[in-house]
């Protein structure tokens, strides 16, 4: 990648699979859309990646169980060999709010994640208005 | 004798009807006038809800806006007046229960007086809304001048 | 024609020791409420003191902590069975929904209140006003559940009939509140916290080893139990149907994600991710009675059976709603457990009610008093006059809780399901919106949240007013209410289910169908994703402002 001149930087920089991305410190992330649905930015689609994906496990954790006991209430009723308890209570009782809990805590460990990925530091006071042409340190704050 | 002189504001028109008599002394004894004010914690339990009171309390009153335009127009008021004057003026804002804060601001400066308006309440009303001069001027040593709101004023303009 | 609200089986007399306990521990808050207030206003100053996960977590949990949590839980799961599973799974998986979509974006909205976001974010006083309004309905039903539950377990403690006991406990209500304005404070909150949880934890503990039920996991434990609870505590379906279940739980999620005292707690940390960690604390926090909730009612149910001689599910001399409301005292009360004891439950219950609704009380002052005064009458309001306008606003919103309590229409946690429910269809689409498309503007927030509203309220007129009012009930007839279809499909419990996706559709159309809104407004919308930290004295706002500026706002 060149960064010789603050020209070469107001233009993409070239990445291996022949697309252009801008890297993520010269995005004004204020002019760029945000979209729940066509992400702009490689940081958005990283994130709305997570997002929907834990969002449909959360989906089938918390409404899969009591659906199935509708569609097969025989099959879910039985009784669990050791708990005692007839499945679908147990499954919707303790498995969809334990479920939703470790669901949140692999969402927000990936997000901690995302954060290390691009550099950035939410607990850090940093300068308001991003400056294109000004690169922060590249260490992992470059667009894969 | 006086060097400094602390006017209390809240804004109000009790609390203005008070800075005349405090500019016109200020400009007798060339003192500074130093403007203050007291954002009412309890005030804005009430107002933002107590998470807000969260915020005041960890030292971020500079990133709640609206409180410090609400406080700069208040002491903006004071230093119009004593800009008139010519005279030397600091404004400054803090947050507590408005007597105690009064009070500790008094205590951290080299204050010499205090001028302070006043609704003039008596019996029942005072009861039930109290009256923060009344607080301040017992839990000070200073001189307190207080300035009723209702009374009048000879000041020569 | 009131009827008196009455737990049948619960022993109703005076206790002295519990009341003393009731005392105590209402004292501990203000005392510890004090005890900080004061230690703060020494140090106001202190910059860069931040409030940890764990302990904004603990409030978050503490925020929970309310009669519908700690009493009317256990009772929907006993006297409904399955069914009351759905408001264990509504009442915490909406937290993951808050966690991925609304908590840290909120956060860097950054503002003070819910009605604050929606007047700022759509450029209008009148949404504004209109999310004021529904922030009062929704103080106003759900505190009407805590007011049921005060009453019931009042009658416990001090042995008064329902109706002193509710005047009685919405006195000392609106009393600790005109004492104590630092209840929200975090660190007060992460105590009582502490202190509620510990109460509810060892009646569960408690009543399941004394009795045999459970050793040191009561919430697995049970599971032996549900043998003998009876068809009715487990079999699916057995008392509400599939749709209203799923109705029921979705309203919950969504009304999670639009209850205006939940978000705000995450205006007051540090950054996004301490936003998103206090919210995973939060969830756990909250799980720990949800956990064990579940085995309370099942030993409370075998119990009722073992004591009465008759099944709790018996349609003669079977447990009454208002006994179900209070299962978690009776339980402890049938385990012929020491009264101390009981009474320690017992004001875990009260003092969880309390907290609560002096809670929604304030949120309520601030909607009247900074909201709809302030913003939208008189912008030159003193902090005098404020003051005035929340201590009236709370005392008229006591009075109208203390005379609906009298005879609640339903069960505590059904009262506080319609909150909910009101919160998913009106706030919830507004947040979502606001903050994940810039494109939501001022016309379709309107249309929106009028929409959701007449939604709602059309709900409760239909189903619950027939109940109250003879000539509404006359036209009801036998299914109770004015349009038995609409109170099918839009049940005030679930009434979500349909109204959120509607208000959705309405808002999105109608911001499509009108102009765009300001550049300014996309831009604050994109800041609240943007991965550029933000300074703790920043709102999106601000920065918006900054960088089109290209500098720093003038100081005057």
């Amino acid at each position: 990648m060149s960064r010789d001149t603050p020209a070469d930087r107001e233009e993409s920089t070239i990445q291996p699979d022949g697309g252009t991305e801008p890297a993520h410190e010269e995005i004004n992330y204020l002019d760029r859309e945000v979209n729940l649905l066509r992400p702009s930015t490689p940081f958005m689609r990283d994130h709305l990646k997570i997002i929907w994906s834990s969002f449909v496990l959360w989906a089938l954790v918390v409404f899969g169980p009591v659906t199935l006991t509708a569609l097969a209430p025989e099959m879910m009723t039985v009784q669990m060999p050791v708990l005692g308890f007839p499945l679908h209570y147990f499954l919707v009782s303790l498995g969809a709010p334990t479920g939703a809990l470790i669901l949140a805590i692999v969402y927000t460990r990936y997000r901690d994640g995302l954060d290390q990925k691009y550099g950035i530091d939410p607990d850090s006071v940093e300068s308001t208005a991003p400056e294109t042409g000004e690169a922060t340190a590249a260490d992992g704050g470059v667009e894969q | 004798m006086y060097d400094n002189i602390l006017v209390p504001t809240d804004g109000s028109k009790t609390a203005e009807n008070a800075v005349d008599q405090a500019v016109d002394i200020a400009s007798k004894y060339g003192a500074t006038v130093h403007a203050l004010y007291v954002v009412d914690v309890d005030a804005t339990s009430y107002s933002l809800g107590t998470e807000q009171v969260d915020r005041i309390r960890q030292g971020n009153l500079e990133e709640m806006t609206e409180i410090n335009e609400d406080a700069d127009e208040a002491t903006g008021y004071v230093r119009d007046r004593a800009a008139e004057h010519g005279l030397e003026v600091e404004e400054h804002i803090t947050a507590g229960e408005p007597a105690r804060a009064i009070r500790k601001f008094v205590e951290d400066n080299d204050i010499d007086l205090v001028v302070m308006g006043s609704h003039g309440r008596s019996g029942l009303k005072r009861v039930i809304l109290g009256s923060v001069t009344e607080k301040v001027l017992r839990r000070t040593r200073l001189p307190v001048l207080v300035v009723d709101v209702h009374g009048e004023t000879d000041i020569d303009e | 024609m009131t009827v008196p609200l009455q737990a049948e089986a619960l022993d109703i007399s005076f206790k002295l020791v519990p009341a003393i306990i009731v005392f105590l521990m209402m004292a501990s808050f203000l005392v510890i409420g004090y005890v900080f207030k004061v230690a703060d206003t020494e140090g106001m100053w202190v910059a860069g003191r931040g409030i940890g996960n764990i302990e904004n977590g603990m409030a978050i949990g503490a925020n929970w902590m309310s009669a519908a949590s700690y009493l009317g839980l256990a009772g929907l799961v006993a006297l409904s069975g399955f069914y009351g599973l759905a408001f264990i799974v509504g009442w915490t998986t909406g937290y993951f929904i808050l966690l991925i979509f609304l908590a840290a974006q909120m956060r860097r909205f950054g503002k003070y209140t819910a009605p604050d976001f929606v007047g700022d974010r759509f450029n209008s006083p009148t949404a504004r006003a209109l999310a004021a309004f529904t922030t009062l309905l929704i103080a106003y039903v759900y505190s009407v559940g805590q007011a049921r539950g005060m009453g019931l377990v009042g009658q416990y403690v001090f042995g008064l009939d329902i109706i002193p006991m509710i005047v009685v406990m919405m006195t000392i209500t609106v009393g600790y509140l005109a004492l104590s304005g630092m209840l929200g404070a975090t660190k007060n909150m992460a105590v009582q916290y502490t202190i509620l949880i510990v109460a509810f934890l060892a009646g569960v503990y408690v009543v399941g080893f004394s009795q045999g039920y459970s050793t040191i996991l009561p919430q697995i434990e049970y599971g032996a139990l549900m043998a003998d609870l009876g068809r009715e505590f487990s079999a699916p379906f057995v008392n509400q149907p599939f749709y209203i279940w799923i109705a029921t739980a979705f309203s919950l999620i969504v009304g999670t994600c639009g209850l205006p005292h939940v978000l705000v707690r995450f205006y007051t940390v540090r950054s996004e991710r301490v936003a998103r960690w206090s919210c995973v604390w939060g969830l756990f926090f909250i799980l720990l009675l949800y956990w064990a909730s579940p085995a309370m009612a099942a030993f409370g149910v075998d119990l009722f059976q073992a004591t009465t001689g008759a099944s709790a599910y018996a349609a003669e001399g079977g447990m009454s709603g208002a006994e179900g409301d209070v299962i978690v005292v009776l339980a402890a009360q049938f385990a012929n457990l020491p009264t101390w004891f009981v009474g320690l439950v017992a004001a875990g219950a009260m003092a969880a009610a309390i907290a609560t609704t002096a809670g929604l009380f304030i949120t309520a002052s601030s909607a009247v008093a900074h909201d709809i005064y302030t913003e939208l009458i008189n912008p030159e309001a003193t902090q005098r006059q404020q003051v005035l306008i929340g201590r009236g606003t709370i005392i008229g919103m006591g009075a109208l809780v203390t005379v609906t309590a009298f005879n609640p229409p339903a069960l505590i946690g059904e009262l506080v399901a319609y909150a909910f429910s009101l919160a998913g269809v009106v706030l919830f689409p507004m947040f979502f919106l606001g903050l994940w498309w810039e494109n939501t503007n001022r016309q379709g927030a309107l249309a929106g949240m009028v929409l959701g509203l007449l939604i709602w309220i059309t709900s409760i007129i239909n189903s619950v007013l027939p109940n109250y009012i003879g000539a509404l009930g006359a036209a009801a007839g036998e299914s109770g209410a004015l349009v038995p279809i609409y109170a099918q499909y839009v049940p005030p419990i679930g009434a979500a289910l349909i109204g959120t996706p509607v208000v959705f559709v309405v808002t999105i159309a109608v911001s499509l169908a009108t102009p765009e809104p300001p550049l300014e407004t996309k831009k604050m919308v994109r800041q609240c994703h943007s991965p550029e930290p933000m300074g703790q004295q920043e709102t999106a706002a601000d920065v918006v402002g900054d960088s089109t500026s290209g500098g720093t706002p003038a100081d005057d």
